[in-house]
């Protein structure tokens, strides 16, 4: 990366901002940026120059929830004790509930470089159809949710899926289920997936959970198995 | 839209530590800054995570933020993308694909509004999938992969719109 270069700064400088300048690349562009002064300001312009965009958002009201939380973080207010005492209680009974059956398919065509390692299909358990078909790369950590069949679902909610974890661990929010067949959704897990992996769905809603957590009822509860 | 004149005032006071200024700028910002996550990161509770961690930077950092460099609202506004594209990069991305097998999505969105005239007149001016692909990328964090799948193009194609676009917006805006 040639920086003393006026052109390459610039440019480095607009993707960065822009957000297309990712991984390493951009974590090194953080590095200079610590270190040079006229790098900043060409950070600085660019930020100027495209601020216009966020001009038409709309807001959208925040929860109180939040600076309580914000406070907690930056030491102004003290955590309220009992805040998650119904997490351990969901988690164990998600699992208890049942590790549905599911069944192996017929890896479909790929279309692009996933290579699926294991597969679980599984339906939504109150109206007995399969719904969803999963397909995990274990390598790369990524998941691939498939709509089998139309799924209904009133307007203002969303499926969630959901790793699990250990006992006593909060599990975590990988996306939203696709509602059409048909309809593929990517996930990138932020923990490593491997064989006997737990997951569950939730209804949440619309857009998901607005906590960290499952607020809805659980609606299947799978393991994937290779 | 930050363009409310107190938040300059209240960063300063923020630099000192003052925690009533820092509640105050909140109150004037937190929602608008929602909304700039939730475009990015559209799932509800991975935008407030990034509200959460902008905030927690503006308190920490607001002694480096200088009206001579920078308007508060580009210097909020550029905390609250960088949070949620880390947020996003972290977490992956829900990629709806419509079709299997089928024609990637080539319908453009209505351009976004811009509020700024001279952003607008020089977005104006660029070839109108150049613009699309501009707009994908700052307003909803999309990648160039994300933009070459989203548009039906080559990666390298994409990657070279979005440096044409850019090195001809700044050109156009001429500062």
């Amino acid at each position: 990366m040639k920086l003393a270069d006026a052109r390459t700064r610039e440019a480095l400088a607009a993707e960065y901002v822009v957000g297309t300048l990712t991984g390493a690349a951009r974590a090194r562009f953080e590095h200079y940026l610590a270190d040079s002064a006229e790098l900043r300001a060409a950070v600085a312009g660019w930020e100027r120059r495209l601020d216009g965009f966020a001009g038409a958002v709309e807001p959208v009201p925040v929860p109180e929830r939040l600076w309580s939380s914000l406070s907690v973080t930056l030491g102004f207010a003290r955590a309220t004790p009992g805040a998650t005492w119904g997490l351990r209680a969901w988690v164990t009974a998600a699992l208890v509930a049942g590790i549905a059956a599911g069944a192996l398919w017929q890896p479909i065509r790929q279309r692009t470089m996933f290579h699926t390692d294991v597969q679980v299909a599984f339906e939504d358990e109150a109206h007995h159809q399969m719904k969803w078909r999963i397909e995990a790369d274990l390598e790369k950590n990524k998941l691939r949710v498939y709509g089998i069949s139309d799924v209904a679902l009133a307007d203002d909610k969303s499926y969630e899926l959901w790793l699990l974890r250990g006992p006593g661990e909060a599990p975590v929010s990988l996306g939203l289920l696709p509602v059409e067949r048909g309809k593929l959704n990517e996930f990138t897990a932020s923990l490593p997936l491997k064989s006997g992996t737990a997951f569950a769905v939730s209804v949440e809603p619309r857009g998901g959970s607005p906590t960290h957590l499952p607020t809805g009822p659980v609606i299947h509860v799978g393991k994937f198995t290779a | 839209m930050l363009d409310n004149p107190q938040l300059e005032p209240l960063l300063a006071r923020i630099a000192l530590q003052d925690r009533a200024a820092f509640k105050a700028l909140y109150d004037l910002s937190a929602s608008h800054l929602l909304g700039v996550a939730l475009r990015i990161l559209r799932i509800r509770s991975l935008a407030e995570e990034a509200v959460q961690d902008a905030f927690v930077q503006i308190w920490r950092n607001a002694k480096g933020f200088s009206v001579q460099r920078a308007p508060a609202s580009a210097w909020m506004n550029s905390i609250i993308r960088y949070r949620a594209l880390d947020v996003l990069r972290r977490t992956g991305r829900e990629v709806p694909i419509d079709d299997i097998g089928g024609a990637p999505e080539m319908a453009m969105a209505t351009p976004a509004k811009v509020a700024d005239i001279d952003l607008e007149r020089c977005l104006a001016g660029l070839n109108a999938e150049t613009r699309h692909c501009v707009q994908l990328a700052f307003v909803e964090g999309y990648s160039h992969p994300e933009l070459a799948r989203r548009t039906g193009r080559p990666l390298g194609t994409v990657k070279s719109w979005i440096r044409r676009g850019l090195t001809q917006l700044k050109e156009c805006l001429g500062s």
